[in-house]
């Protein structure tokens, strides 16, 4: 659960520095909030890929997976090389 | 009730809409009584353009009736897509033109994008990627857009495509360099009025220019013919074509005619023309299609040549557009025919991208290597507005 939260903030870091996006929590909906359209997904994608090391390919890419910072952290953790190195 | 089609407009297909379900909407097959939600979000997204095509609203929607429902390739398993809200909404729409290519003597699927529009309003619902994501993932063993934006480049590319960076290059030929020059200058409003008033100026010039023996504009009767190029004609030299391409469309004398029939319905280009190009021993070494525009720049769908005798069908191209008043021919560079153009005094620019997406490298390699006859004809550029 700790490194789950650990990577919660990595990637609100992610969004605040790298994206110039500010998410007031984990749990925010970033759809609905109005944060991430499609360019902003995949500039999220890319990037994930970068700091992460994880690809998601076309047959995988379920955009429920990246409604909100928790669900994206548990999308990274569950993925084959994932880079958790802090 | 099935439409035209043959999709239920009650029942989104699950195949396609399991991917993108969520509370807010959905992706699913274009219907034929979507016809007007689309040609409404097509003015939300494109304001101008209604204002410089079709007039009336029932040329509007017969257009989009028949580039998304009506063309030669329809194909259930390809449909074109349309994202709509909860509350019945259309706020995004994607048109797939599937059709047939030989890549390497081997047939092949192929699905081309046209009219990939979202509503600016709903980009947060992640339209763009939804719609993209369901075609790209489709039966087709290739998928192309072209004609796309920087904004449609970034989606695409995120989701796995590339860029054809050698089909994304175009070329323009000045004709009346002078009339050309004040031609752009006068778009920029700041300018327009200078250029206005030293049009008659560039008029002397470029006639000074046409006739001057070193003149790089220098207009003279080409010594190869041209005449009208009938759609039987055209079927034999892209079978001929083919044979030196790794990778070509194929048509037959229904796709080809529907494509002719839509490419002289559209008038906010110029006449279109059809040019079959033979040498002094009346063998055809080549042909174009193209948009005769006097006055403007005229723009050129395709250019088919032997290797041997571009150069021929470019200086034929050029004289038969210069002599009728265009200040100007611009086209898609084909990568094969590059060291031709800058021969013959093409400049080289960007405009639009050509995308790819194959779950095939080896299609993909094909690509890259500019072998493939990928002219406008087989893009969007054709069922514009």
């Amino acid at each position: 659960m700790s490194s789950l939260n650990g990577l919660c903030d990595r990637i609100t870091a992610l969004f605040s520095e790298q994206m110039n996006l500010a998410v007031p929590s984990v749990d925010t909906d970033l759809f609905d909030a109005g944060l991430v359209d499609s360019l902003v997904f995949v500039d999220l994608l890319v990037r994930l890929e970068r700091e992460f090391g994880i690809h998601v390919s076309l047959d995988e890419l379920e955009l429920e997976n990246f409604r909100s910072i928790a669900k994206i952290a548990a999308f990274a953790a569950s993925k084959n090389g994932f880079k958790n190195a802090e | 009730m099935p439409n035209r089609a043959g999709f239920s407009t009650s029942q989104p297909l699950e195949v396609i809409a399991s991917h993108t379900r969520d509370r807010v909407g959905q992706v699913r097959p274009l219907a034929e009584d979507d016809i007007p939600r689309v040609v409404e979000l097509h003015r939300r997204v494109y304001p101008n353009a209604e204002k410089i095509s079709l007039r009336t609203e029932s040329a509007y929607r017969a257009h989009f009736e028949e580039i998304f429902l009506r063309h030669p390739w329809c194909d259930e398993a390809m449909p074109s897509l349309v994202y709509h809200e909860g509350d019945g909404r259309i706020t995004g729409c994607l048109g797939v033109m599937p059709c047939r290519m030989s890549w390497d003597r081997r047939p092949i699927q192929v699905a081309t994008t046209h009219h990939f529009m979202v509503d600016p309003s709903s980009r947060s619902t992640l339209a763009g990627v939804r719609l993209l994501k369901t075609f790209l993932a489709g039966p087709q063993d290739l998928s192309l857009a072209t004609e796309a934006n920087n904004m449609s480049r970034k989606v695409w590319e995120g989701l796995g495509g590339k860029t054809l960076l050698l089909y994304s290059i175009r070329w323009t030929r000045a004709l009346r360099p002078s009339r050309f020059v004040l031609f752009r200058l006068e778009t920029r409003r700041s300018l327009a009025p200078f250029a206005l008033a030293l049009r008659p100026l560039g008029w002397v010039i470029d006639a000074a220019l046409a006739r001057a023996p070193r003149s790089h504009f220098q207009q003279s009767v080409p010594r190869v013919s041209g005449e009208d190029l009938d759609g039987e004609t055209m079927l034999g030299c892209l079978h001929e074509c083919s044979r030196g391409r790794s990778l070509c469309s194929v048509y037959d004398d229904g796709s080809l005619k529907w494509l002719f029939d839509i490419l002289a319905r559209k008038e906010t280009d110029g006449t279109f023309r059809k040019v079959l190009v033979r040498n002094l021993k009346q063998k055809i070494i080549g042909w174009y299609l193209y948009y005769l525009n006097p006055g403007g720049v005229s723009e050129v769908v395709q250019i088919g040549a032997k290797d041997d005798s571009i150069e021929d069908v470019l200086d034929h191209l050029f004289y038969h557009a210069w002599r009728q008043g265009a200040i100007a021919v611009s086209g898609q560079l084909d990568p094969r025919f590059m060291p031709a153009f800058l021969a013959k005094q093409c400049f080289l620019h960007g405009g639009s991208w050509t995308l790819a997406h194959s779950r095939n490298p080896d299609l993909l390699r094909t690509l890259d290597r500019g072998n493939a006859f990928l002219t406008r004809l087989e893009g969007e550029w054709p069922l514009g507005l």
